[in-house]
């Protein structure tokens, strides 16, 4: 049933402020997605970086920092990075979800006190198409 | 300008503003939709937001951002969105999921683009549905009820099944309790979404039933109940092929029963929603 109304509303200046920055936001983010969709996408490229510098030491665990970027446009996932220290018992690796294109995350290794950080090396092994 | 009508247009921003918490703070703390954020396309995203705009204008359809005419629809749609996109977008920085440095701006823009979605869907219900009524006045400008019975039913259904489809469709669970489930479990999950659909809409007593409410093809209960729940497979499936779940290559079998399984909220979410705009 339609109700027979009595009062009518126009918009307030409110309103039209709201709306006013509302549609920037819009444009702005609908104008970003336009523009990216259509520039052509470099495939995920992931590096890995160590940052040794930047490690600690604790109760004779090394805690090397390993920097992981994708260097692409497209999202990897799963993505498997793969360190290896002299000294240290064998290769680790470590399993990122997802990486965005331009994204970096950083991951931790912990390496005995047998090992040195300082000559560890860090590789993407894998990753796959989200 | 009368001050009244400032009172009333603020009054609908801030409702709206809660309301996109409501509706999207489980969705905001969700790890799959950050990373669908990360991982969706341009251009699928872009797409989505033609059914969100529609969904938004059904929902302000309900009762309208404020009393009187419909003019002003475009506008408060897209004061809607806005409050969507502001409030996804704050949301995900204060909570640290966005840090400016360390999320590009890309997997940034398309994780607020797609978490806005339901922050839009939740300020849109919220200015309509949470509005103060005074007893025994109209003062709810319900444009929906123009609309025959039939069609406010199935639009609310729609609208309900994807509000609360939407918090539970992007999350691996469904699919998961799919796998888990066995295959007599199925037709037991049609049987009580049927059964749900029934108790809450015509046995729960939530509200009185509109003049007219058992009129046209869906005035029998029973007729409402099945074409409800046929409404909320389809927001079902639509969700699970939307979230790449579903695809050309899935099974029939594991396609039908992740459709059953979803479409259990998706009726809830129906059910809801023809409750609500009674």
């Amino acid at each position: 049933m339609t109700a027979r109304r009595t009062t009518e509303e126009r918009p307030a200046r409110l309103s039209y402020v709201t709306a006013a920055v509302s549609g920037a936001l819009i444009l702005a983010l609908v104008g970003y997605l336009v523009v990216q969709a259509v520039r052509a996408d470099e495939p995920a490229q992931i590096a890995a970086e160590v940052v040794a510098g930047e490690g600690w030491t604790r109760n004779g665990v090394a805690y090397v920092p390993v920097d992981v970027m994708n260097l692409g446009d497209q999202a990897a996932a799963q993505v498997v990075i793969e360190t290896e220290a002299p000294g240290a018992a064998g290769p680790q690796t470590a399993t990122i979800d997802y990486l965005a294109g331009g994204e970096r995350q950083r991951i931790y290794v912990a390496l005995s006190a047998s090992a040195d950080p300082a000559d560890m090396t860090a590789r993407a092994v894998t990753f796959q198409e989200p | 300008m009368s001050s009244s009508w400032t009172y009333h247009d603020r009054d609908s921003v801030l409702r709206g503003t809660a309301g996109a918490l409501f509706g999207a703070l489980p969705l905001l703390y969700t790890m799959e939709m950050w990373w669908y954020g990360r991982t969706i396309s341009d251009v699928f995203l872009l797409l989505l937001y033609v059914p969100t705009a529609v969904l938004v204008l059904l929902c302000l359809l309900f009762s309208g951002f404020r009393l009187g005419h419909s003019g002003h629809l475009a506008l408060d749609v897209v004061i809607t969105f806005g409050i969507g996109i502001a409030v996804s977008a704050v949301t995900l920085v204060v909570v640290g999921q966005i840090t400016p440095g360390v999320v590009p701006l890309s997997a940034a823009m398309r994780m607020i683009g797609i978490e806005a979605i339901p922050c839009a869907i939740g300020a849109a219900l919220a200015i309509t549905q949470l509005r103060p009524r005074k007893p025994r006045e109209k003062n709810v400008d319900r444009r929906m009820q123009a609309l025959p019975q039939d069609y406010q039913k199935m639009l609310a259904t729609v609208v309900g099944a994807v509000f609360f489809g939407f918090n539970i469709a992007p999350t691996d669970e469904p699919w998961k309790m799919m796998i888990e489930a066995e295959p007599y479990h199925f037709p037991l999950i049609v049987v009580f979404s049927l059964l749900a659909s029934y108790l809450i809409v015509f046995l729960a007593e939530f509200a009185a039933r509109q003049p007219g409410y058992h009129e046209g093809a869906l005035g029998s209960p029973l007729a409402e109940t099945f074409v409800s729940y046929l409404l909320s497979l389809a927001v079902a499936f639509g969700f699970l092929v939307g979230f790449g779940h579903i695809t050309v290559e899935t099974p029939i079998y594991y396609a039908v029963a992740a459709t059953v399984m979803l479409s259990y909220v998706a009726t809830i979410g129906g059910s809801a929603g023809r409750v609500l705009v009674e």
